[in-house]
């Protein structure tokens, strides 16, 4: 019988780990080795591939694997299901190695234990991306493969917590970011039964199951942030208490109990501009503005021109729209309603995250319906290097578009809008949660919505320009 | 709730199937290193000389012609039973225009195709050469935004 102040008991909703089959081969204690397995083979094939085969971008799965399906179709499961790609990541599979070999259990340093590491990795990637044209390099794209598997396992071996997904990989940031705008997330079952749990399985791991590497307690968790959807924590729980549940769209956006903190709403705005700047680096405009910087301020180098860039689009333009947009909205605020900047910040923010995802959906959606089928003769031709015809005895490099090319505008610009309208959706209802008069709360939001509005034309500027990719070929043939 | 004051409680038991899986992976990276890897790196045939020339010239997006000349060293023409073009972006996740090259004159090859996007390509021309050796050469070149 409920106590008083026990959790209110569990309403009925679609829970993925109750499907007939599906939540039994998720549920399975040996599916998520499984997953990292089969994405384990495709990193091998990156690494070899990548370091021994053709230096040619578009002939080699290196490149055509990373840049063009890794990164279209984690934005497809973030969209439809979550984090699945955490869920499985190879990465995390030296983990187990470091852990029988190194000596785990310190606590990452406490002044790191946020996500500014992670934005600076993110930082760090896209710069190296543009400056080193990592999209046109197998060998690069190798390289930084290998450089994740190093960093994670070098972690593992020494911090406890999983730092590397939760503070540190940059691709880990990008996918927990999105997934809380994701329809699935880990929930209890039935609250009552973890109030009366004292093994606390979940957390703490079973005899059989690892707990949550990350340190989510299921009852306790109302965001997607950190998650890494391993599901360990269904397969420790002795109760069968743990769900997967479908949410309301948008819940976690507009549930008006994102964290105050400065390093979440950055890693919001950051990512939306990160979007923008990534995308401006493949039109014409891009060598005007370095042509200006090395005429005008002497920068002869290409990585330092890029680095200014970056500075100023990653960093500076966010940084100013993210407070700019707090001081405003606050001065827009009645003073006897006033909140701080930060909390202001923490209302807001979560608009960029569908706005946000639409600029990704828009570049990465791009170049997946552009060279989706660009693998088949990458894969064909591979095999006929060594010797094996299992797929046709010559590659077929007609191969190409999985969509129609005259549709892959209209895409973009749908997924734009679409991102900036749910954006405004979103600032809509964290004001009208406020409780002040919908006149106050309209105010209140406004300097958001501007944000939001001038991000939404400069990526409609952007995507409206034809592309002009450079990159330097080192090594073709 | 955290477990920072808990010891670890049991041993992490996919430990070792963790394990066998990098190691497996890492053993079947090792056996197709050790396969012996075709080369599609360019043939040289030092002793044939290929030069081209693009119009419109800078070459530009849009419909474009090549054309593309084999020459000895002592600058005779070289005839070819067949001569391809493949055109890549230097970046990944773009399908190659294929064309295939006609003779207008004795060693000198036209093609005809359109430029998809401007930027950085690279022209990948292979050719069976009447003597039967294989030539494949591999050719910078940028494509500006149309004028």
């Amino acid at each position: 019988m409920p106590t008083p102040d026990a959790p209110p008991a569990p309403s009925p909703r679609f829970d993925l780990l109750r499907i007939p089959w599906i939540g039994r081969a998720l549920r399975w204690r040996w599916s998520r080795l499984v997953l990292q397995g089969l994405f384990l083979i495709v990193a091998a094939l990156v690494l070899y591939d990548g370091l021994t085969g053709p230096q040619l971008a578009p002939a080699n799965s290196a490149t055509v694997l990373v840049w063009v399906h890794y990164r279209g179709f984690v934005a497809l499961a973030l969209l439809l299901a979550g984090n699945l790609f955490c869920a499985a990541c190879p990465f995390a599979l030296p983990r187990t190695l470091a852990r029988r070999f190194g000596r785990p259990g310190r606590r990452f340093p406490r002044h790191l234990r946020n996500k500014w590491v992670s934005l600076a990795g993110l930082f760090l990637i896209f710069w190296l991306y543009e400056w080193l044209d990592l999209w046109a390099s197998p060998m690069l794209t190798a390289w930084l493969v290998a450089a994740y598997f190093a960093g994670s396992f070098l972690l593992e071996a020494i911090f406890s917590e999983s730092p590397f997904c939760k503070y540190v990989c940059p691709l880990g940031a990008f996918n927990f970011n999105y997934a809380t705008a994701s329809p699935l997330i880990i929930a209890a079952r039935d609250p009552n039964v973890c109030h009366d749990c004292r093994g606390k399985e979940c957390l703490r791991g079973s005899h059989a199951v690892s707990g949550c590497g990350t340190e989510l307690f299921v009852p306790q968790i109302r965001s997607n942030m950190d998650c890494v959807l391993c599901l360990d924590c269904s397969r420790a729980c002795p109760y069968d208490n743990v769900a997967l549940v479908a949410r309301r769209p948008l819940a976690e956006l507009t549930a008006g109990n994102w964290p105050q903190r400065w390093d979440r709403a950055f890693l919001v705005v950051g990512l939306t501009f990160f979007a923008l700047s990534n995308a401006f680096g493949m039109v014409p405009p891009i060598r005007a503005v370095q042509a200006w910087l090395q005429d005008h301020f002497g920068l002869n180098s290409d990585g330092v021109r890029l680095l200014v860039l970056f500075a100023v689009g990653d960093v500076a333009l966010p940084a100013l729209t993210l407070l700019g947009a707090a001081w405003a909205s606050r001065r827009l605020t009645p003073r006897a309603a006033r909140p701080s900047m930060k909390s202001l910040a923490s209302r807001y923010v979560p608009a960029f995250v569908p706005a946000g995802f639409g600029l990704w959906l828009a570049h990465y959606g791009f170049h997946v319906a552009v060279g989706g089928l660009t693998i088949v003769p990458v894969l064909q031709a591979f095999l006929l290097d060594h010797g094996l015809a299992w797929l046709g005895a010559s590659p077929d490099w007609s191969l190409g578009a999985l969509l129609p090319l005259e549709w892959i505008f209209r895409l973009q610009v749908a997924a734009v809008l679409g991102g900036f309208f749910v954006g405004l959706a979103v600032l809509a209802r964290s004001a009208l949660r406020t409780g002040l008069p919908p006149a106050q709360a309209l105010r209140q939001l406004l300097p958001w919505a501007l944000a939001l509005t001038l991000v939404t034309i400069a990526a409609l500027s952007i995507f409206n320009l034809p592309m002009d990719m450079r990159g330097t070929v080192r090594g073709s043939g | 709730m955290s477990r920072s004051n808990h010891a670890e409680p049991f041993p992490r038991p996919t430990t070792r199937a963790g394990s066998l899986a990098l190691l497996a992976a890492v053993g079947l990276a090792l056996m197709l290193g050790a396969c012996q890897r075709r080369s599609r790196s360019a043939d040289p045939l030092a002793d044939v000389e290929l030069t081209f020339a693009v119009e419109p010239s800078p070459a530009a997006f849009g419909p474009a012609r090549l054309t593309f000349t084999l020459t000895d060293a002592s600058g005779a023409p070289v005839p070819a039973e067949s001569f391809g073009l493949r055109a890549d972006m230097t970046h990944a996740g773009m399908a190659p225009v294929l064309a295939a090259g006609t003779e207008v004159a004795p060693g000198e090859y036209r093609v005809e195709l359109e430029w998809s996007m401007a930027g950085d390509w690279v022209l990948t021309v292979e050719a069976l050469l009447a003597d039967g050796r294989s030539l494949t050469r591999a050719i910078p070149l940028t494509v500006e935004p149309a004028p």
